[in-house]
Order: C-alpha cells, then sequence, then structure tokens
C-alpha cells in the first residue's frame, strides 16, 4: 500500500495509534519531540470510541478550524503531564478573542508529539479532526507555518499552561509573536497548550498543507510492513530517498545555554565508503555526502534504526548506532519559490540552495 | 620550474620556513604536487583554482563548520593538492576522515599564513631566484675577511639551514659536523656522493694550479630535500673559493716562516701513528700531502752553504723534472718527499729515481749538493720512515763521487753491504791492479766505468751523470774494452769491474 494513496479513512481509531505515532515520527524529520507518553494518553481515550477524520471539503467554506499545538521542551511533558484541560482552555480562549467559534481542530504541526497532541484536543473537544496541518512537516518557528506566510496573521494567539493560566497575544507581528512565546514559556511551567487563529474550512488548502494526517497513517502503515527489511526497502516503501547507510562515526554539538544549539553525524557509508554528513539543530536540516550537499530542508530528512526501522530523534542519536539517513519530500504547499525561502537551508542559516527530490514550481 | 623537479608537498614542507611551523592536521597524500599557492579569505566562498593548488585560509573556520567539508569537495573536484588553516584548530572526525577520502592534505600553522604564501609563492615562480638570493646571501657572509674552516662552517650552515663541513684534500673531516662516509674523488670538480637517506655535496678549493682539491666543503642534503641540490651546490662553489683564498693567504704568511715548516717537518719525522687533526690541519695548510705513499728525498750540502737562500734553486731543479715535492729547510739542505697515490710499481720507482737524479744533476751545476732517496712508505709515519732513510742515503752519497753523489736505498741495503766489503785491505790493491790499464788514460775512464755499470749499461745514463755527449761514453767503452780486454756482456767480469771501480774511486 503506498503511502499517499490511502484509502479515504473516515474515523480514526485505537488500532491506528501506532501507524500515526510511526508517521508523525517520520515527519518530525528528528525533531517534535517523542510521542510515547501523548500516544498513551491518546489510545486510552480512544478505547471507548473513535475520533472523526474529515476532509476540508467536507465542512461548509466559512466554518471555523482552529489549529492547535503544544509549545516548550518535549521532555518537560514527561514531567508535567497535562491535565487535558489544557487545549480546553486555549481554544476557548481563543474563540472569544476571535469571536469564532471553532467546529473541528486541526494540528498546527502534523508531526511527533503535536500530530499526537492535535488528536488528544479534538478528542477533549469532542469535535472532529481535519486532515491539514500549518507545516507538513517538523519547524522550529512560529513564523515559518503556513498560514503566516500564505498572509494570514497568527494573532490572535492563546496559551494555557499546565498552571492554568490563560495567556491571549494580538496586535502583534510574526516575529514578535515568536520572541514573546519563547520569552513566556519557561515562566509557564516550561510547556503550553497553544491554540492559532481559526481558519476558514474552505481557505485551508490555499493557507494550510492538506493531507498531513492522511500522509502521516500511510507512512505509518508502509513503515510497519518495511521495517524490519533493509535499509534500501524501507526508503522505497516510503517513497524516499536512501542517502547512507553505516555506523555513525561521530555526533558533535555546541554547547549553548537553553537548547542543544547546532549539532553535526556523520558516518561512513557501508556500501560506497562515502563520508554522510547530517546537520541538525532541532531537526534534521542539510545532509552532506562527501562534502557535496545532497538534501536539505523542507524535504524531510529522517534518520531511522537500521535494524527496527524506529526513527531516532536529534537529541537521541549518539555514536556507533547503526542508522540509515532518508529524505522524504516535502509537502507540495512549500514548493512554490515564494514559499520555499521560509523553510530553505538559508532560513536556518545555512547559505546554500534547497537540494529537494522535487523541482520547486 | 628551473633546473629543479616540480616542488611536492613534502619539499615545500622541508623548506626551513615552512618545516619550523607547519603541521599536518589530515590526509596523507604528502608527494603530491604543488603548482600554485593561493590565499583567501574563509570557508564562506569557495574560489575556483588550478589543478595541484595549495589554499591558504587567512581566517579560521570553527571546527564543526559544515562548509570546511563543503570546501574540501570542492578542492577536490577542482584537483588541488591541500588546505592551509590558521591554528590552532582541532578538526572534527568527519572532516579528518573526509580529507583522508578525499586525498586532500590539510596543514594547521601558528606562523603568518601570507608570509608563508609569499614564501612559497618565491619558490615556486623562481627556484632560480631562491637560489641566485641564497648565493648572494652566502657571498655577502662569506665577506672581504678571511674566515678559517670553523667559522665557514658555522656561518653557511646558517645560511643554507643544513649539516656543513670542511674536508681535507683526501677527505678527512678537519671541521664541521657531518659523518663523511664517502671519499671524494680525485677529481677536482663538483661531486654528489650517496649516503644514508640522501646525499653529500661536495665543491672543491682548488690548489694554486687548479688540478688538485685541498679542501672540500660538504653539505648534507636529505632526501625529501634533494631538489635544493642545485642552489646549495652554487652556494658551497661559492664557499669554497672563499676559504680557497683563506689557504692561499694563510700559506703565503706561513711559507714566510721556514721555522714553522721545519718544526712541523719534525713533528712528522717523530709519527709512529694517525696524525692529530691540529696536525693535518697544519700539514693542509701547507699543501703537504700525509696520505698516499711517500718516497723520501734528502739534499744535504756542505756547511758553508746558505740553505734558506738557495731553495728556489731546489724548486726550479725539482721543477725542470716536472717533480712535485714538500721540500724543507732541514739542517745542512733540504728534507721532503714525493707522494703518490697507489703503491708505486718498480719501474715507477724507476723512473722517479732517474727524476730526482736528473734534478740533482742540475742543482750541481750551481749547489754542491749530495742526494739520498729513500724507499716508498705509506701514510703519515711513513713519511718519517723514508726521510729517514733517505737521509741515511744523503750521508752515504757524500763519500760517493763516483755515483755523482747520488744513492737510492734499493730493498736489500745492498749499497751498504758493497760499501763494507769495498773498504777491506785485500781488496782495495787488487782492484787497482785490476784497473791499471784505463789510468793515465784521457776520458777519465775509470770513472766512466763504474757510472756505465752503475746505470746498467746505460750510454744515456751515463751521458747525463758525467755531463758529456752519449758518442763520447759510447767510444770511451768501446777503449775500455780493448784496454782491458773484457767482454762486459759477461756477467762476473762486470760485477768484479763494478766492485773494483768503487773501491778505486772511492779511495
Amino acid at each position: 500500500m503506498r503511502a499517499c494513496q490511502t484509502e479515504r479513512v473516515k474515523t480514526l481509531s485505537l488500532v491506528d495509534v501506532g501507524a500515526l505515532e510511526r508517521g508523525f515520527a517520520l515527519l518530525g524529520a528528528g525533531g517534535a519531540g517523542e510521542t510515547g507518553t501523548c500516544a498513551l494518553i491518546l489510545r486510552h481515550q480512544l478505547e471507548q470510541e473513535g475520533l472523526n477524520l474529515l476532509q476540508p471539503a467536507e465542512l461548509p467554506p466559512d466554518s471555523w478550524v482552529v489549529p492547535v499545538a503544544y509549545i516548550g521542551t518535549p521532555s518537560v511533558l514527561d514531567e508535567k503531564p497535562p491535565s487535558g484541560k489544557e487545549f480546553t482552555a486555549a481554544v476557548r480562549g481563543v474563540a472569544q478573542w476571535s469571536e469564532r467559534q471553532p467546529v473541528a481542530v486541526m494540528p498546527a504541526e502534523g508531526a511527533g508529539q503535536n500530530g499526537i497532541m492535535a488528536m488528544i484536543a479534538a478528542v477533549n473537544l469532542g469535535l472532529p479532526l481535519v486532515d491539514a496541518d500549518l507545516c507538513g512537516r517538523a519547524l522550529p518557528r512560529l513564523d515559518q507555518v503556513a498560514s503566516s506566510i500564505a498572509g494570514e496573521p497568527l494573532v490572535p494567539l492563546a496559551l494555557a499552561d499546565p498552571g492554568g493560566r490563560l495567556m491571549v497575544l494580538d496586535d502583534a507581528d510574526a516575529p514578535a509573536i515568536e520572541a514573546i512565546v519563547r520569552a513566556a514559556i519557561p515562566a509557564s511551567g516550561g510547556w503550553a497548550a497553544m491554540a492559532f487563529p481559526p481558519l476558514p474550512a474552505g481557505r485551508l488548502p490555499e493557507v494550510g498543507v492538506v493531507g498531513t494526517v492522511r500522509r502521516a497513517l500511510g507512512l505509518g502503515h508502509a513503515h510497519a510492513a518495511a521495517a524490519l527489511g533493509s535499509a534500501q526497502d524501507l526508503a522505497e516503501s516510503l517513497e524516499a530517498c536512501l542517502l547512507g547507510q553505516g555506523r555513525v562515526l561521530e555526533v558533535v554539538r555546541e554547547g549553548r545555554a537553553g537548547g542543544f544549539g547546532r549539532g553535526s553525524v556523520s558516518l561512513v557509508d557501508a556500501v560506497s565508503g562515502s563520508l554522510v554528513r547530517v546537520e541538525m539543530e532541532n531537526e534534521y536540516l542539510l545532509v552532506l555526502r562527501d562534502g557535496a550537499v545532497v538534501a536539505t530542508t523542507p524535504d524531510i530528512i529522517c534518520l531511522v534504526d537500521a535494524r527496527t526501522g524506529e526513527p531516532i530523534t536529534c537529541d537521541r542519536v549518539r555514536g556507533a548506532l547503526d542508522v540509515a539517513v532518508i529524505q522524504l519530500a516535502a509537502a507540495p504547499f512549500w514548493m512554490h519559490n515564494g514559499r520555499l525561502e521560509h523553510v530553505g537551508p538559508r532560513a536556518f542559516g545555512f547559505p546554500h540552495d534547497p537540494v529537494l527530490l522535487q523541482e520547486a514550481r | 620550474m628551473g633546473e629543479s623537479a616540480s616542488l611536492g608537498l613534502t619539499g615545500l614542507l622541508a623548506h626551513p620556513r615552512w618545516r619550523a611551523s607547519v603541521v599536518v592536521l589530515a590526509g596523507s597524500k604528502l608527494e603530491r604536487p604543488v603548482d600554485h599557492v593561493v590565499a583567501h579569505s574563509g570557508v564562506g566562498t569557495i574560489p575556483a583554482v588550478p589543478a595541484n593548488t595549495l589554499l591558504a585560509l587567512t581566517s579560521r573556520p570553527e571546527p564543526l563548520d559544515w562548509r570546511l567539508d563543503a570546501l574540501l569537495r570542492r578542492l577536490a573536484d577542482q584537483a588541488a593538492t591541500a588546505l592551509l588553516l590558521p591554528m590552532p584548530m582541532s578538526l572534527i572526525q568527519a572532516t579528518v576522515r573526509l580529507a583522508d577520502r578525499l586525498g586532500i592534505v590539510i596543514l594547521g600553522t601558528a606562523d603568518d599564513v601570507l608570509a608563508l604564501v609569499v614564501e612559497a609563492r618565491t619558490l615556486l615562480a623562481g627556484p632560480s631566484v631562491d637560489a641566485a638570493a641564497l648565493v648572494c646571501r652566502v657571498a655577502r657572509a662569506m665577506g672581504p675577511q678571511l674566515l678559517d674552516p670553523e667559522m665557514l662552517v658555522k656561518r653557511l650552515h646558517v645560511l643554507i639551514d643544513l649539516p656543513v663541513a670542511v674536508l681535507d684534500g683526501d677527505g678527512v673531516r678537519v671541521a664541521g659536523d657531518v659523518e663523511v662516509t664517502a671519499r671524494p674523488h680525485p677529481t677536482c670538480a663538483r661531486q654528489r656522493l650517496p649516503v644514508a637517506n640522501g646525499e653529500l655535496l661536495l665543491a672543491p678549493a682548488p690548489d694554486a694550479a687548479g688540478r688538485r682539491a685541498e679542501y672540500w666543503i660538504a653539505a648534507r642534503v636529505s632526501r625529501n630535500a634533494a631538489w635544493r641540490a642545485p642552489a646549495v651546490s652554487d652556494a658551497l662553489d661559492l664557499a669554497a673559493l672563499s676559504l680557497q683564498r683563506w689557504v692561499f693567504a694563510r700559506r703565503l704568511v706561513v711559507e714566510r716562516d721556514a721555522r714553522h715548516r721545519a718544526a712541523l717537518l719534525g713533528e712528522l719525522l717523530q709519527l709512529t701513528t694517525e696524525p692529530q687533526v691540529e696536525t693535518r690541519r697544519r700539514a693542509a695548510d701547507l699543501g703537504w700531502r700525509l696520505d698516499g705513499w711517500h718516497i723520501g728525498v734528502r739534499i744535504g750540502v756542505p756547511p758553508d752553504v746558505e740553505v734558506l737562500g738557495r731553495t728556489a734553486d731546489v724548486a726550479a731543479a725539482l721543477r725542470g723534472e716536472d717533480l712535485e715535492a714538500v721540500v724543507v729547510e732541514y739542517g745542512d739542505g733540504w728534507s721532503g718527499w714525493v707522494t703518490l697515490d697507489a703503491e708505486p710499481t718498480a719501474d715507477q720507482v724507476r723512473q722517479l729515481s732517474q727524476a730526482i737524479r736528473h734534478a740533482h744533476a742540475r742543482l750541481r751545476q750551481r749547489i754542491d749538493a749530495h742526494v739520498g732517496v729513500g724507499r716508498p712508505e705509506a701514510g703519515p709515519p711513513g713519511i718519517a720512515r723514508t726521510v729517514a732513510e733517505a737521509d741515511d742515503a744523503a750521508r752515504l752519497a757524500v763519500g760517493r763521487p763516483e755515483t755523482g753523489r747520488f744513492l737510492q736505498v734499493d730493498s736489500l741495503g745492498m749499497a751498504q753491504l758493497l760499501l763494507g766489503w769495498g773498504r777491506t785491505e785485500t781488496f782495495i790493491p787488487a782492484a787497482h791492479t785490476m784497473l791499471t790499464p784505463l789510468r793515465n788514460q784521457p776520458g777519465d775512464l775509470i770513472r766512466t766505468l763504474g757510472t756505465y755499470l752503475d746505470s746498467e749499461s746505460s750510454l744515456n745514463e751515463t751521458a747525463a751523470v758525467l755531463g758529456v755527449h752519449r758518442n763520447t761514453v759510447a767510444s770511451r767503452v768501446d777503449r775500455i774494452k780493448n784496454l782491458l780486454g773484457v767482454d762486459l756482456q759477461d756477467r762476473d767480469e762486470r760485477l768484479a769491474l763494478h766492485l773494483a771501480c768503487r773501491a778505486v774511486l772511492m779511495d
């Protein structure tokens, strides 16, 4: 079953959680947190009944869809688990402030933890999930989300922290939002549930990335089938490109207070002997093979365990692991020249043009 | 590129300033050529470079910077040779591995990168320019003053940054600290001798005639630095001339001091083992050869002869027979020796002896001299032996007017034996009687016969010694045969007559 041709799924149930976890992990490109903890919560929630999954076209065009996400250090979630009320508070806050009552929920970032979190939020709110997100992959900054790039405002933005506090931001531009939110998080307990300004369902194809949930599901299923095979087989089943496979030679990181900063993973490809080097920060960003750049953002770069196929996050990767480096195509939303620059290598501080599986339009 | 081969990376790294401050951080292909040296600001941009380039960055990249890897790749794509980075610099494993894989050498230096680039460029752009610059520096350093071998070695070592030594004419070291395991060929010309892991460059300081090296200047060049040889050889030639100048100036001074020479001769005559370095030095200063095979010569004169003033005559007489001999005023006369490279054959000894005899004959036109010649002896202790023999022979020669007062010590010391026999009471009257027919005849027949027999029946030789024409000798010999009624072919008769002549002539 090929990833992009999953038959139309209407309901997400317990049996899909495993595939969704794996799929969102792959879309996380080494970042966006571990899905383990929140998947437990979701499984518990889905024990009783499934979650409806809607395509944007199935909603009235002027009905509102609210994008939600968790923001903060991924590991903090294990220390301070959500009570379940945070997303409800955030959505209510943004609905009140914007005077737009949402009828459905979508992930702001359909990758890693946030893919699963959006589903938890949907169940908590008793609303269906829309098969769309604002990234198509993990992205580190709020000002990089699709709606903002497409010209939609990032405000009003609501944050509800585990201490029960609610913060609503308005009348600020994207860079300011990013700066204020980052500054507020440590003070609010290390994480917060975020609700973005609700978007009209009819405009989602223009201002969002449609089909991300379905993609995650498809990837997850394909991965399950091919995980224990060869790295080449796995890459092919994911419609990805295998960039190299071998034992990790070295992981070096810049020491920086607050966040792990820039880092570099290198390995020697077992077949060709090439030196494969992956640059990372919060996600895997750029791949060099023998000193030549062979893959960059916004394509999705994953490192998977060569034996189990398990995706490995940036903070888990270490020397002597046997890994495979694969490259998945970026969502079509990004493949327009005007948008690439916001999520391409230069947006991450790499003075290099994007090197992608597909041509930009 | 001049006469040297293309400069490899190892060659560049052997150059003094580079060797002192550049280390290899990654890569192993050190034998790759370096044809261009380019300076560049940093890893931010990648320059287009020709093949075999060494790229030097003036700003230090961060060790984690992926652009360093990208630069290596682009350098490899352009067939560059190496990358020079400012230190301190610690590369991550990925970069070291990549450099190795791509065949690019990464170098680091704490020295000024631009200064190194300029230096390398000078080397590349014109090794001949660099060589000329070296020769000019050497010329300036040699200067107008006279430098003895120690000073010369010290200055030269600093200039060319190689081990340097001065050797005497036979290839034995007299200054500097290069281990010399091979002897230079006697040809007085530049030489290159192979030694362990490199070669020895030699330049001769020739004697006045330019035929023989009185000294050699040697420099040791390692295999890696072989490309420096032409420039270094030129520098050595220059230094050798400076040394030659010193030798001649010293010799001039020394030659005026005859006492010094006599003293040295005195020392040499006491020698039983290898001479000290100091003795060798003093001998070399004077152009005296100590190694080889020596034949001692003693020229004695009556006490009333002014020896110091007549040395020129002696020298002229020897020169006239093409004899190169050491001649020292010593006592009532001169002592010295002729040196040959190898042990002489009997023929060579005979020829040499004849030459000395002829020289003696010339000399006798002006000075009443008697000459003794010793047997061939080898090495420095041999000088003492052969000169002593010559001395003894000369003493004996005084009383041998019939032989022209010339005596060469032959291997059996026969002369001494005959001398003994010829002086007995019984023999002399019999000798007189035997030769009576030759008395009171014109032509001094007894002397003629004696000389003829001494010369082994050679008419020419006899003529030379007696100072008359060959035909005269021939006719005299005929008359002698008639008068005595002997056949000079008969051995016994010849021997008897020979002994008789000796006895009578000495009486």
